[in-house]
């Protein structure tokens, strides 16, 4: 699994998080450490590109859903943008489409963030 | 009719990605629809990470045997171990219901193979002479 980050011109206040391949538990605790570091270094609005998650797991899920905590206690926000039609379908089955901002354009998830 | 695959790996995380793709391999070998391929992939790729996350504690020195067996009607995933054995009825089932902040972290492993598979059952080493866990995962085809 590749992560990079990225903050648009647009708003500077939001990092863009690009996760490309599988998101297993392989490589789930190297992307929640990424996330958590930036959460330390004070980047509060966090944006989560999955055009390119070839696989997501319940560990990946789990990173999700901690990260997502960890910032609602800091005052922060993270969205979900561009699930693909599998990763799409394990959020409904466990019900957490309706607990994630999730959009499928970049633009809208970041007009979005407070 | 019945095609047979057998699969053994080490019980490295990386050995996820070797499963999925011997499993993927098999069963378009066997022409089966896209949508049943990814069901199980999804309910394997579970299995086997609690096989290492619980039986193995992530030591990367046990093994995951995968035996996938194709008939006319139904697909059966079985993947051994010889880990530690531990019990899916001591795995709480996540409560979907719960807002995010108050969702426990565990369980969604054993949920989704139960949800994508038609069958889902654990036998456990030591009992009636077995040398290894099982745990023998069914889909049935329409």
């Amino acid at each position: 699994m590749n992560l990079e980050k990225k903050v648009p011109e647009s708003r500077k206040d939001v990092t863009i998080v690009y996760l490309k391949g599988r998101l297993d538990v392989h490589y789930s605790e190297e992307i929640e450490n990424e996330l958590n570091n930036l959460i330390s270094q004070g980047r509060k609005k966090i944006l989560l590109n999955l055009e390119n998650v070839e696989y997501l797991s319940s560990s990946g899920l789990r990173v999700f859903i901690a990260i997502s905590r960890r910032l609602k206690e800091v005052g922060g926000e993270l969205k979900l943008m561009k699930l693909n039609e599998t990763t799409k379908k394990i959020f409904k089955i466990v019900e957490l489409t309706d607990m994630f901002d999730i959009y499928e354009t970049q633009e809208e998830a970041l007009k979005s963030f407070s | 009719m019945k095609n047979i695959y057998e699969l053994k790996v080490t019980s490295k995380t990386e050995n996820l990605k070797t499963i999925g793709e011997f499993i993927e391999d098999a069963l378009k070998n066997e022409n089966i629809g896209e949508d049943i391929i990814h069901e199980i992939l999804i309910a394997s790729d579970e299995a086997a990470t609690n096989i290492i996350v619980h039986s193995y504690k992530k030591n990367p020195n046990g093994y995951i045997r995968v035996k996938l067996v194709v008939e006319k009607k139904r697909i059966i995933v079985s993947l051994f171990d010889k880990g530690i054995t531990f019990n899916p009825d001591n795995i709480i089932s996540p409560n979907l219901s719960k807002k995010l902040e108050e969702r426990k972290l565990g369980g969604l492993g054993v949920y989704l193979m139960k949800k994508f598979m038609d069958e889902v059952t654990y036998f456990f080493k030591n009992s009636n002479s077995r040398k290894e866990n099982e745990v023998r995962m069914i889909k049935y085809l329409k």
